[in-house]
C-alpha cells in the first residue's frame, strides 16, 4: 500500500498517463469483448430455438420407417455407407448449447457420434472452432468474409445464397443422387420435395437440409389448469374463454397471497418464438405474422405480419395489457428474463416444450401447480389453424475443393441410420437411458416430420394398457418417466405434459389429424430486397406492435405502420416473393 | 556524450514496439478495409475483385428511415455521458481528497470502482429488476414517498437519462482514480504557501487544486471528444428493447444489426467510415481549443 502511493507520487505524470493508456487498452479489450459476450444474453431465445429445431428428449426413434428403403443394403458402386480406408480428415465448425451434456468422459469431439464416424465411416472428425450457439452466424459470416471455411458446416438460408452466388461451396449433385440412401431421400422429401427444392439452385443441389418437424414449431395454448380450479372457472372452448380467463387471473388473485401479482397472458419483448411467442394468439384471428401465406382473392403471396386480421388481435392484447392480464415490463424482458416470472402467470401460447423450461423449474418449487394444452380455438370456439415454421431452418454443405464431398452425404445416411432406421439404437446415439441427449453431437442431422407425434401415440396406448413391451428403449424411458410422475415424483412432470394422453403432442397430434397447420408458402432463398431490407423491417414492425399492445399507440396506427412498411421495402419484398411463387 | 544519449534510449524504444506495433497491426493494417464502403463486397471475391459503387452505400444509409434519428440518439447519449463523466469523478476526486484518515479513503475507492469490473450482459439483467416498475427496489422507494412508479427502461423520455446514470455509476470510480493521481501530483509546498496567505480549504481547493488538475482535465475531455459518435454499444445493446428503440437506438447498434446479423459488409463500413471522419474532426477541434484555452499540447 504504502511503496503504491509513494511511487505515484513520484511517478507524477507519466503514471498517470500510463494508467490512461491502461485504461485505453482495458475498455477496447473489455468493449471488444463484450460484442461477443453480449449476443449471448440472447440465449434463452436460441435454447427455444434450438430445441424447437432438434426436438425434446426422448423423442428419438419411430415406428414409421417400414416404408423406407433398407438404409444397408449397400450398393457395391456407390456404398452409401462405406468406410473409407484410409481415413479421410473431415473438419466443421457449430455452435454449441450451454445445456449440451455428454457420456462420462466424453465431450463435443469425443463422443459415441465421433466415434461411429471413425470406426463406421473412417472420418476422422474434428472441429475448426465451436463458439456459443447464439452467437453462430456472427462468427460464420465472419469466417466467411475471410474465407477460412471448414470442409463442412451448417449454414442458414441467406448464408446458403450467398455461398452459391459467390461459389464458395460444393456442387452436391452427383454426391446425393450416388451416395443417399433411399430411407435418406425419404426424410428429405417427406415434405413434398420443398425441402430439398430449397437448397436447390439452377437444379443443382449445393445443401443437405437439416430437416426438422414442422408441426413441432407450431404453437398450442398452455392454461394453469389448478388456477382454473381455484378460481372455479371452466376450461376454455373459444379464444373469448381465454380472455375472460387471462383478466380473471390478473385480478382474482388465483394464488391466494393477498397480493395483485400475478398475470394473465405471458409475452415478451421478442413477440414470436421462444417458449412464449404471440403466433398462436394472432393464429386465432386468422392472422399468420412473419410468414408468407396465400390470399385467395388475389392469389397472391402475402406477409401474415401486415394483413388487416392483426388488428382485431391487436386490439384485444391492448386491452388485456390495460386491465393488467399482461406483465407490464414485457416489453424490455427476452423469453429467459420473462421466464422467471413462470409461477405468476397463467396462460400463454407456446411451444410444445414448454414444460421442460421454463415450467419443469416453477413445479419443482410448487408442486400444486399444472398446466394443461389446449388447440387454438377462434373468438366463436371453431379450431383455427396454427402456423408451422418451414421444416429447413438449416443447411449443411461442403467447402469449394474439398475432397471427398460426398462425406456429408454419408454423415447423414449415418445420422438417419442410427437414429431410426433398421438398424437404430436411440438409446446409444439419440437420449441415453439416463437421458443425456446425446444426439446433440451428431453433424447433418435430419430428422423426420411427426415422429414426436408418433412417440406420443405409442407411449399413450402403452400408458393406457399399462404394457410397455412394444415401445423402442427410448421411448420405454420417457414411458418410465410418466410413470414415474405418477407415483409421485414431480421433477418428471414435464414428460406426462409432453407425450402423456392429454399433452402438447396429443393436441399437435390433432392438428395433423384434422389438417390444422399453416405452412409458410415461400421457402426460396432470401430475395435481394430481403437481404437487404429484412432486419430494418423487423425493428420496424416490433417496435410498432409493442407500441400498440402497451397503448402508446392506437390500433388505428397499425395502419400507418402497414403503409410504412410497405414504403420501406416491404412492397418490393412482396414482389420479389411473388415472382418467385410464379416460377413454382 | 550523445552515443551514450542514444544508448540510455534503446530500452525506451524497446518498450514502446509492442505498443506501437498492436497499433499498426490492429489500428491501420485494417484501415486498407475502408475501401469496402465504396464496393459491393462480396467475400468470396474480396477487395479486388469487387466491384466499386462510388458512393452507393452512403446513399443508401442516408435514406435508410431512422438514420436522423440515430445519429441524434447517439449525439444526445454519448454527450451527456461525456459532461457527467467530467464532472462527477472530478468532484468525487476532490471530495475524497480532502478526507483525511487514509483508510477510509481507500475503502470509497476501492467500493465504487468495483462496478467498472461488471459486464454489462450481467447488469443489463440485474438492472432490469432493480429498475422494474412493480418490484423494482428504487420504484418501491419512490411508492414509499408518494410518487408514481417510473418505468425507467420502458418510457422513452426517461431512457437515454437511465443510460447516462447507469453507466455513470459503473465507470465514475475508474476514472476518478486518474483524477486522483493528477491530485497527488500537486506540489504539497503551494498548499502550504496558500496557508500562510490565509486561504481556508475552499480557496485552496479554488486557488491550487483546480489549477493544478487543469492539464488532466483538459486531457481527458479531448480525449473523449473522439468518443462523441461511441454512445456505448454494449450498455445499450443490454438494456434497449423495442419499446424505446425510438430514443435507444445508437450508431453502433445500427451497424451491428446490418454488418453482423444481415451481413452487409459494405453498408456497415460505410456507417463506420462516417463515424470516424466524425470524430476525427472532433478531436481535431478539441485539440485546437484545448491549444489554445490552455495550452496543453499532446505533441
Amino acid at each position: 500500500m504504502n511503496s503504491k502511493g509513494t511511487q505515484s507520487k513520484e511517478g507524477g505524470n507519466t503514471m498517470t498517463l500510463k494508467r490512461w493508456t491502461l485504461t485505453m487498452m482495458t475498455t477496447g479489450l473489455i468493449g471488444s469483448m463484450l460484442l461477443t459476450a453480449c449476443s449471448g444474453n440472447n440465449e434463452g431465445k436460441s435454447v427455444g430455438n434450438s430445441q424447437e429445431g432438434t426436438a425434446p428428449p426422448a423423442s428419438a426413434g419411430s415406428a414409421s420407417i417400414a416404408s423406407g428403403g433398407d438404409g444397408t443394403t449397400t450398393d457395391p458402386t456407390a456404398e452409401p455407407l462405406g468406410k473409407y480406408d484410409p481415413p479421410i480428415k473431415l473438419t466443421s465448425a457449430r455452435g454449441v448449447d450451454s445445456t449440451y451434456k455428454y457420456e462420462a468422459g466424453d465431450d463435443l469431439e469425443h463422443n459415441v457420434w465421433t466415434r461411429a464416424y471413425q470406426d463406421d465411416l473412417g472420418i476422422d472428425f474434428s472441429y475448426d472452432w465451436t463458439v456459443a450457439a447464439a452467437q453462430y452466424d456472427e462468427k460464420l459470416n465472419i469466417a466467411i468474409a475471410s474465407g477460412d471455411l471448414p470442409d463442412m458446416f451448417t449454414v442458414n438460408a441467406t448464408q446458403l445464397k450467398n455461398l452459391v452466388d459467390a461459389g464458395q461451396i460444393a456442387d452436391l449433385t452427383s454426391s446425393w443422387d450416388q451416395y443417399a440412401t433411399d430411407y435418406t431421400k425419404q426424410i428429405v422429401t417427406e415434405d413434398g420435395g420443398h425441402s430439398l427444392q430449397s437448397a436447390t439452385f439452377n437444379g443443382k443441389v449445393y445443401a443437405i437440409p437439416n430437416t426438422l418437424s414442422a408441426v413441432d414449431t407450431a404453437s398450442v395454448l398452455w392454461v394453469r389448469t389448478d388456477w382454473l380450479t381455484k378460481l372455479g372457472l371452466s376450461e376454455p372452448q373459444s379464444l373469448q374463454d381465454v380472455l375472460t380467463i387471462a383478466k380473471a387471473f390478473a385480478t382474482q388473485d388465483p394464488d391466494g397471497n393477498g397480493k395483485q401479482d400475478t398475470y394473465g397472458l405471458a409475452v415478451h419483448k421478442n413477440l414470436w418464438d421462444g417458449w412464449a411467442g404471440l403466433e398462436g394468439f394472432f393464429n386465432a384471428y386468422g392472422a399468420y405474422p412473419q410468414i408468407w401465406v396465400r390470399d385467395e382473392a388475389s392469389g397472391q403471396l402475402a406477409f401474415g405480419t401486415v394483413q388487416p386480421a392483426m388488428k382485431q388481435a391487436l386490439a384485444d392484447l391492448q386491452n388485456l395489457y390495460e386491465t393488467g392480464a399482461i406483465d407490464p415490463e414485457f416489453g424490455v424482458k427476452d423469453p429467459g428474463k420473462e421466464g422467471e416470472l413462470a409461477d405468476k402467470f397463467g396462460l400463454f401460447f407456446g411451444k410444445q416444450w414448454a414444460p421442460i423450461s421454463p415450467l419443469q423449474a416453477a413445479k419443482n418449487l410448487d408442486p400444486e401447480m399444472d398446466w394443461k394444452a389446449f388447440p387454438i380455438y377462434d373468438l366463436n370456439g371453431q379450431p383455427t389453424k396454427s402456423q408451422a415454421k418451414f421444416p429447413v431452418q438449416s443447411y449443411t454443405v461442403v467447402r469449394k475443393g474439398y475432397e471427398h464431398p460426398e462425406a456429408a452425404v454419408k454423415l447423414a445416411n449415418l445420422f438417419a441410420d442410427k437414429m431410426f432406421g433398421p438398424d437404430m439404437e436411440p438409446s446409444k446415439y439419440g437420449t441415453t437411458a439416463d437421458n443425456i441427449e446425446v444426439f446433440h453431437a451428431a453433424v447433418a442431422q435430419i430428422w423426420p416430420n411427426s415422429q414426436n407425434q408418433e412417440a406420443q401415440a405409442s407411449i399413450s396406448a402403452a400408458l393406457n394398457s399399462n404394457d410397455p413391451s412394444s415401445l423402442t428403449p427410448a421411448l420405454k424411458s420417457t414411458y418410465d418417466n410418466i410413470v414415474k410422475f405418477r407415483n409421485g415424483d414431480n421433477s418428471t412432470w414435464a414428460f406426462e405434459r409432453i407425450f402423456g394422453p392429454v399433452s402438447s403432442q396429443s393436441v399437435l397430434n390433432q392438428y395433423l389429424e384434422q389438417n390444422l397447420l399453416q405452412n409458410n408458402e415461400f421457402f426460396g432463398a432470401p430475395t435481394p430486397m430481403i437481404g437487404s431490407k429484412q432486419s430494418s423491417l423487423d425493428k420496424m414492425t416490433l417496435e410498432n406492435l409493442t407500441k400498440i399492445i402497451m397503448g402508446d399507440a392506437s390500433v388505428d396506427d397499425f395502419d400507418t405502420y402497414v403503409k410504412n412498411w410497405s414504403n420501406l421495402g416491404g412492397a418490393d419484398i412482396t414482389n420479389e416473393v411473388n415472382e418467385w411463387y410464379a416460377a413454382q | 556524450m550523445k552515443q551514450g544519449g542514444w544508448n540510455r534510449e534503446i530500452p525506451l524504444y524497446l518498450m514502446i514496439l509492442p505498443g506501437v506495433l498492436l497499433v499498426f497491426v490492429y489500428s491501420y493494417v485494417p484501415m486498407a478495409g475502408i475501401v469496402m464502403a465504396f464496393q459491393h463486397f462480396v467475400p468470396a471475391r474480396g477487395w479486388f475483385g469487387s466491384n466499386w459503387v462510388g458512393l452507393d452505400n452512403f446513399r443508401y444509409v442516408a435514406a435508410m428511415p431512422d438514420i436522423v434519428q440515430v445519429v441524434w440518439n447517439t449525439i444526445f447519449i454519448s454527450a451527456m455521458k461525456l459532461i457527467a463523466g467530467i464532472v462527477v469523478p472530478i468532484t468525487i476526486a476532490l471530495l475524497l481528497n480532502e478526507v483525511g484518515k487514509n483508510g477510509f479513503k481507500r475503502g470509497i475507492q476501492t467500493l465504487v470502482y468495483l462496478p467498472h469490473f461488471m459486464s454489462w450482459v450481467i447488469l443489463g439483467g440485474v438492472l432490469i429488476d432493480i429498475l422494474s416498475p412493480t418490484q423494482g427496489l428504487v420504484n418501491l422507494m419512490i411508492k414509499q414517498f408518494g410518487g408514481h412508479p417510473i418505468y425507467f427502461l420502458g418510457d422513452n423520455s426517461w431512457f437515454p437519462f437511465t443510460l447516462v446514470v447507469t453507466n455513470e455509476w459503473k465507470e465514475f470510480g475508474f476514472s476518478t482514480i486518474v483524477y486522483l493521481a493528477a491530485l497527488t501530483n500537486i506540489n504539497p509546498s503551494l498548499y502550504e504557501a496558500a496557508t500562510i496567505d490565509g486561504a481556508n480549504r475552499w480557496k485552496q481547493m479554488l486557488h491550487v487544486t483546480l489549477p493544478g488538475m487543469t492539464p488532466i482535465i483538459v486531457l481527458m475531455v479531448t480525449l473523449s471528444l473522439g468518443q462523441i459518435l461511441n454512445a456505448g454499444f454494449d450498455q445499450v445493446f443490454n438494456l434497449y428493447s423495442p419499446v424505446v428503440y425510438e430514443s435507444g437506438d445508437i450508431i453502433d447498434t445500427l451497424i451491428y444489426r446490418i454488418g453482423l446479423v444481415d451481413a452487409q459488409y459494405s453498408v456497415s463500413t460505410a456507417v463506420g467510415l462516417f463515424k470516424s471522419v466524425i470524430s476525427f474532426l472532433f478531436i481535431s477541434v478539441s485539440y485546437y481549443l484545448a491549444y489554445r484555452f490552455a495550452n496543453y499540447r499532446i505533441f
